[in-house]
């Protein structure tokens, strides 16, 4: 959406294609940040500028279906609405911010006693029902649950934070609760280092564990008991809560980024986000030109970060959209019409039925429509093709220089 | 000589899945076998046959192509074309007397690191054990001929 | 077109092992579009020669051509420089195209590295087959565009025979019966009646049979 604005307030016209039926994603359910700002607010406002933004058109429950073209032209057919209406859209570049899933795998209970919550719960919960937070006497807290583990190894780099934010709110209401953080380590960096240190001096407990370890967590009549192992004092521990409270961050929309990726031609990383075209060079743009990413489409960010990441995708897209020519490199092919055989080989290889024999009666290949794999290249038996910048001479020479100290 | 064998390796990466993975791997710390050694080409499509067997006639002892998993080429069908030339050069290296093996197609996606490290180490191993190319020999019994 | 398929590197290493020069010669026409003798054939069967010989130890020199048509005279004309700097010549065109460098270069020897198999249409991508066998007395025209002798694996001019089923051939099931292919078209045609019409016995003299076949022209010819 941030994006959307910056381009739409720059006179670039945006469609604004989202799944749901209403805008807004995990961070319309959060209701404060670690730093205090009012999110729930934020939100608000900036659903209600996004659509009523003259260039922006959004689109709700739509799903994409289609897409063709190139750089600065593409074409995608999407379906929206409660019907299912078809349209198509041309753009000039594409921004992929689908976002991530809050998890919620099943462990420590989660699920089957209501006591046992996530961090996401647990905020909502404190602005709702302050009540039963000022009722608690002890609460526990774990940290990188399903996350940094087989199957989802990634630190969510959001729990950390949105646990001691939990836990500075709790302590506010209920100054004489006991909080204990059981933590594999605690990763408030930044400037968030200065809550980490608030919580403690306000008597928040943070307990290490290791991940073979683990707490476990057993529900009883009157309450939750938490069985831990203190690695410092050597000690196990049983703590009785009134809640638990688990940090579960995010994973990945496996199967929208899979449909998606499939879509667009864009890949993934291993655990199923989108992949930056370089982590640190390019870490918004994809490897496919013309297409940006943001927020925790790519990897778990927290708000702030989603939203910086927002404003990075719209400027790169901008470098594209603000200019009349886009030069799309000189990676095409190129028939030498005295080799060519005219023998089809090539119009029949590509996979976008870019050449074609022409009155000559020789292959052409139209340069603003190959798309540079190569593959007529390869395939030709006259060798009449050549990939510019990937030509015979210049992989032999790759060669030479691999074994020229062989031989 | 008495030096141990180390296998010249020749691994054809395409832009979008291998070359990718072999930085994703690099990001990752994740360590590969110094044997090989990556061209990059805009799609596993663009290896041509001769480049493959070029590479063997100067003295590679192995090569692979790597490219995207089926059913995901950035370019649609480049991945599986580079799978039926492999196949083709597999058949004219035995026809000439050498194992078929030296040569593989080998397919990842753009975020499997882990993965492109673990078949470059495979593969590496592979070679090691089919041992040097005898074109590389030949190499350099002539360059020494010819030296001596 | 005419097409053709590579001999087996072994056979064509018997041939060229004695000589330590070789003239590997394409050719840009049929072969080419069959994608067995064109320019990056040469380039292979030159690469897997190399590094044979190099595993025996010996360095074999193989120098390139392609000629725009090897059945062509005046294309192979420009050998003529080259051919002192070889022991023989490798001919990756049909067989046409090896006898042409074989009768300008009569000192030199010329084996062929390709087997010539068939005149051929392309029926998709790497796909060929037999569609004429030059008989020098075209009956396309009356068996509505098939040609039995070409297709029918008995070169039967009246039929099917007995070994048509559903209409496949008793030689192979993956072969389509000529004279069912005909019977179908020519229905399609509404000039069905024409099957029962008897072919005459053809007059195979203007195929093989009359000996090895001229044309000339005597408006052309000069």
């Amino acid at each position: 959406m941030n994006a959307a604005l910056l381009l739409a307030d720059q006179g670039h016209r945006v469609y604004l294609v989202e799944r749901e039926a209403r805008l807004g994603g995990i961070a319309a359910t959060v209701r404060t940040t670690l730093e205090g700002d009012d999110v729930g607010r934020y939100m608000s406002d900036l659903v209600e500028t996004v659509q009523s933004h003259q260039k922006i058109q959004v689109l709700t429950q739509a799903i994409i279906v289609d897409h063709k073209g190139m750089p600065g032209r593409f074409t995608t057919g999407i379906q929206t609405g409660p019907r299912m209406h078809y349209m198509q859209v041309e753009h000039g570049v594409t921004i992929l911010a689908t976002g991530a899933l809050a998890n919620r795998p099943a462990q420590y209970l989660l699920g089957e006693d209501d006591r046992v919550l996530t961090q996401l719960d647990m905020d909502a919960k404190i602005e709702d029902d302050p009540e039963s937070i000022r009722s608690m006497k002890q609460v526990v807290m774990i940290q990188c649950v399903g996350s940094r583990e087989p199957g989802n190894p990634n630190c969510s780099r959001i729990c950390c934070q949105s646990a001691i934010k939990n836990a500075l709110r709790m302590k506010a209401l209920n100054p004489d609760m006991q909080i204990y953080v059981l933590n594999r380590d605690i990763r408030t960096y930044g400037f968030q280092e200065d809550y980490y240190r608030e919580a403690r001096k306000q008597g928040v407990q943070f307990i290490r564990y290791e991940p073979d370890r683990r707490p476990a967590v057993r529900a009883l009549e009157n309450g939750l008991v938490v069985d831990a192992y203190d690695d410092i004092l050597g000690c196990r521990l049983e703590i009785s809560a009134d809640a638990v409270v688990l940090s579960t961050g995010l994973i990945a929309d496996d199967e929208t980024t899979e449909d998606l990726s499939m879509l667009f031609h864009v890949p993934r990383s291993d655990d199923s986000y989108f992949l930056e075209d370089h982590i640190k060079l390019r870490p918004t743009d994809m490897s496919v030109r013309g297409f940006f990413l943001a927020g925790t489409a790519h990897a778990p960010k927290s708000i702030r970060e989603s939203i910086a990441h927002g404003q990075s995708a719209a400027g790169r897209a901008m470098t594209m959209l603000a200019k009349h020519w886009i030069n799309l490199g000189a990676a095409v092919a190129r028939v030498d019409g005295a080799k060519c055989a005219a023998c089809l080989i090539c119009v029949r290889a590509c996979p976008y039925n870019v050449p074609f024999i022409n009155a000559e009666g020789y292959s052409e290949i139209d340069p603003a429509k190959c798309h540079g794999c190569g593959i007529c290249a390869a395939d030709c038996p006259a060798r009449a093709i050549q990939l510019m910048q990937y030509e015979d001479d210049q992989i032999l020479a790759k060669l030479d220089g691999l074994f020229e100290r062989m031989n | 000589m008495t030096d141990a064998f180390e296998p010249e390796i020749v691994a054809f990466c395409c832009h979008y899945c291998a070359y990718t993975a072999a930085d994703m791997a690099g990001s990752k710390r994740i360590s590969y076998p110094p044997n090989v050694k990556i061209i990059r080409v805009p799609c596993t499509g663009k290896v041509d046959a001769i480049h493959i067997m070029r590479a063997f006639e100067k003295g590679a002892d192995g090569v692979y192509v790597a490219g995207c998993l089926e059913g995901d080429c950035h370019f649609k069908t480049g991945n599986i074309r580079a799978a039926h030339r492999v196949r083709r050069v597999q058949a004219l290296l035995e026809e000439i007397g050498m194992e078929g093996g030296r040569v593989e197609m080998i397919t990842m996606s753009a975020g499997m690191g882990e993965r492109f490290a673990q078949t470059a180490r495979e593969f590496t191993e592979k070679i090691r054990a089919l041992g040097p190319s005898p074109i590389r020999d030949a190499i350099r019994q002539s360059g020494r001929r010819a030296a001596g | 077109m005419i097409t053709a398929v590579r001999k087996s590197i072994e056979e064509i290493i018997a041939c060229v092992s004695p000589y330590d020069r070789i003239l590997l010669v394409g050719c840009n026409e049929c072969v080419s579009v069959c994608s067995v003798g064109g320019r990056k054939e040469v380039a292979l069967l030159s690469s897997a020669l190399h590094m044979h010989f190099l595993k025996q130890g010996k360095t074999m020199d193989i120098r390139e051509m392609t000629l725009e048509r090897q059945c062509d005279p005046e294309y192979v004309e420009e050998l003529v420089n080259y051919m002192d700097g070889a022991d023989a010549v490798l001919s990756m065109a049909c067989g046409c195209g090896v006898q042409t460098i074989a009768a300008r270069y009569r000192e030199k020897p010329v084996f062929p590295a390709v087997n010539t198999t068939f005149m051929g249409a392309s029926e998709r991508q790497g796909v060929w087959s037999e569609r004429c066998q030059g008989c020098g007395d075209c009956v396309l025209g009356i068996t509505g565009g098939i040609c039995p002798i070409a297709r029918c694996s008995k070169r039967l001019m009246n039929g099917p025979c007995g070994g048509s089923t559903k209409g496949k051939c008793e030689i192979d099931a993956n072969i389509d019966c000529a004279w069912q292919l005909i019977w179908d078209r020519l229905k399609a045609l509404g000039l069905e009646k024409r099957i029962e019409d008897i072919m005459e016995a053809k007059d195979w003299r203007t195929s093989r049979d009359g000996g090895p076949r001229t044309i000339t022209r005597e408006d052309l010819a000069s």
